[in-house]
């Protein structure tokens, strides 16, 4: 898809990512990095965990989920960063060979009243595997606004 | 080590964790799979963007500021696992060669009244370099209490 500025979004448009298969080296490499807890290192001493087994960090769901969306090419070059994440929920467990779809709504855009070049876009997030739903969080990133479009008002 | 109780969790009490410094490899390994934008992903690329050089991925940084946490030993054995972050804030950008510290505060504590096992605590992160603030946020995670 190509990039789009913030006034080219709507509030309530909802897009679909690619799904990804999280496997058991995905989510063992990317615990012992930055969430080294047994029920996400370590196969057999998940066993005997809370979750009867090994489980993706829930860091790395996210991390996924945004990477899809991104992976769209919606923001491209005109991102630039986003100052907030809110509402990080993990309400399942992800377990090796699980797929994960995300679906993403466009809940706010609005123009900044100080920087006329840009504005700010707020997404809520949902990952699924299958119908049951494993993460949502909603993110804000500032998105540049049409020059020419400016230009012409 | 093995992990504190729920009981151990007071409001107040704060941890502080060992030292992180993000290198360009790590920042870009990083990216390419969970954060891949242009200042995120490629020292060269980055140049160009709106933040004149690579900067890391905001989840990379709440990702490291938690593992160093995990790795207190504070929930070993004892953590039962998270549902959730809440209100987190990218205040300044995180670049190659930077250290991260974090702080945890202990900022709400209450037992779970399903399940007597088990307690529900909230911690307050706070993330900075040697320049200032770049990252907080809160992390709920259910822990298990103290067998009598």
């Amino acid at each position: 898809m190509p990039a789009l500025f913030l006034d080219e979004f709507t509030q309530g448009e909802v897009f679909r990512t690619e799904p990804v298969t999280l496997g058991e080296a995905d989510i063992v490499t990317f615990a012992e990095r930055y969430d080294p807890q047994v029920f996400h290192t370590d196969p057999v001493g998940a066993r005997t965990s809370p979750y009867g087994g090994l489980i993706a960090s829930g860091h790395q769901t996210i991390g996924v989920a945004f990477a899809q969306f991104i992976r769209l090419g919606l923001f491209a070059e005109n991102s630039l960063g986003g100052p907030a994440m809110d509402e990080v929920r993990w309400s399942a467990p992800v377990r090796p060979g699980d797929t994960l779809e995300t679906n993403v709504t466009v809940i706010d855009v609005r123009p900044s009243k100080s920087r006329p070049d840009r504005g700010i876009i707020r997404l809520q997030f949902s990952t699924a595997v299958g119908d049951r739903e494993v993460a949502r969080f909603q993110t804000t990133t500032f998105l540049r606004r049409n020059p020419n479009a400016e230009a012409a008002a | 080590m093995s992990g504190l109780w729920f009981e151990d969790f007071a409001i107040g009490r704060r941890f502080e964790t060992e030292p992180v410094t993000l290198e360009v490899d790590e920042i870009t390994w990083f990216a390419r799979q969970y954060d891949p934008q242009p200042f995120h992903t490629d020292a060269r690329t980055a140049e160009d963007t709106v933040f004149g050089g690579l900067i890391a991925s905001g989840f990379q940084t709440v990702a490291i500021s938690t593992g160093q946490f995990i790795r207190t030993g504070a929930l070993d054995g004892t953590g039962m696992g998270g549902p959730g972050l809440d209100e987190i804030r990218w205040i300044a950008p995180v670049r190659p060669g930077d250290t991260l510290h974090t702080s945890v505060e202990v900022a709400e504590a209450r037992p779970t009244r399903s399940d007597p096992g088990r307690g529900v605590v909230r911690l307050a992160f706070n993330v900075s370099t040697d320049a200032g603030e770049v990252a907080t946020f809160t992390a709920t995670v259910f822990l298990r209490r103290r067998p009598e």
